[in-house]
C-alpha cells in the first residue's frame, strides 16, 4: 500500500488470491481493504475499498473480522521515514589560506630588497624603500607608458627618492 | 614630471591611478611603502625575502 492509502499492484494481487485457488486469508484481505477505505486520497477509491471490505466481511466469522481489524490497527507503513540529508563530512584538512606574498630579491649589497611588479602591462624591478613616499619610474618607461596609453601626465609633485633627496616633478 | 599610471599590480593586488615620479634613466625605480599601504596591512620578511600581505 502506498502512503496515500492506495493499493499497490502486489497488494491488489494478494487481495485476489481467494479467487485464484491460493490459500485464503480473509483477515489479511479485509485489513488491506480497511486500510484503503480509510486512507485512500480519492473518494472513489475509498468507496470501492469499503464496498469490497464489507462484501468480504459478509463471508467472514466475527473472530476473523476482529483479527482483520486488529491487523489494520497495528499496520504501519513499511516505507521508511525520510531521513535528513547526511551532513557533510567534517573537513579534516581545511584549506589553508593561500599565502599572499611577493618574493623579494636582495640587491648586491645584501641590504636592499627588490620586487617585481607590473607597471602598466610590463613587469619591472623596483626597489622597496622604506624612505620613499611614492612610486618612481624611469623616464623611458614613463614615456612609453604615456605613449601607449597606460598612463597620463599628472600634476607636479615632490618625490622623495631612495637616497632621501627630493625631486620636483 | 609626474605621471598617473592606470594600473600597478603588486602580487595579486591591482592599484589604479597610481601617481609616480619620473627619474632619469638608469636610476632604480622605487616603490615607497605608502603605495603598499593602499593595499592594506603588509609585512616584510627580511629573512625569507617575502613581502606578505594580510
Amino acid at each position: 500500500m502506498t502512503k496515500n492509502g492506495q493499493l499497490t499492484p502486489s497488494v491488489r494481487s494478494s487481495t485476489n488470491f481467494y479467487s485464484k485457488g491460493v490459500p485464503q486469508d480473509y483477515a489479511l484481505a479485509h485489513m488491506w481493504f480497511n486500510l484503503s477505505a480509510s486512507r485512500a486520497t480519492e473518494a472513489k477509491l475509498r468507496d470501492s475499498a469499503a464496498k469490497s471490505r464489507d462484501e468480504l466481511a459478509a463471508q467472514m466469522t466475527p473472530d476473523e473480522i476482529a483479527e482483520a481489524q486488529r491487523l489494520a490497527r497495528e499496520w504501519k507503513p513499511t516505507t521508511p521515514p525520510l531521513q535528513p540529508p547526511p551532513s557533510p563530512l567534517p573537513d579534516l584538512h581545511p584549506p589553508q589560506p593561500v599565502a599572499d606574498a611577493v618574493t623579494l630579491y636582495p640587491g648586491h649589497d645584501g641590504r636592499a630588497l627588490y620586487a617585481y611588479i607590473d607597471i602598466g602591462p610590463w613587469p619591472q624591478r623596483v626597489l622597496l624603500d622604506t624612505g620613499a613616499t611614492n612610486l618612481t619610474v624611469t623616464e623611458p618607461l614613463a614615456e612609453r607608458l604615456v605613449a601607449q596609453g597606460f598612463a597620463h601626465e599628472g600634476p607636479s609633485v615632490t618625490v622623495t627618492l631612495a637616497d632621501g633627496s627630493e625631486r620636483n616633478g | 614630471m609626474t605621471i598617473i599610471i592606470d594600473t600597478v599590480t603588486i602580487g595579486g593586488h591591482v592599484l589604479r591611478d597610481v601617481p609616480a615620479g619620473v627619474t632619469p634613466d638608469g636610476a632604480d625605480m622605487v616603490l615607497g611603502l605608502p603605495v603598499l599601504n593602499q593595499i592594506g596591512r603588509f609585512t616584510i620578511d627580511s629573512v625569507n625575502h617575502k613581502l606578505i600581505f594580510g
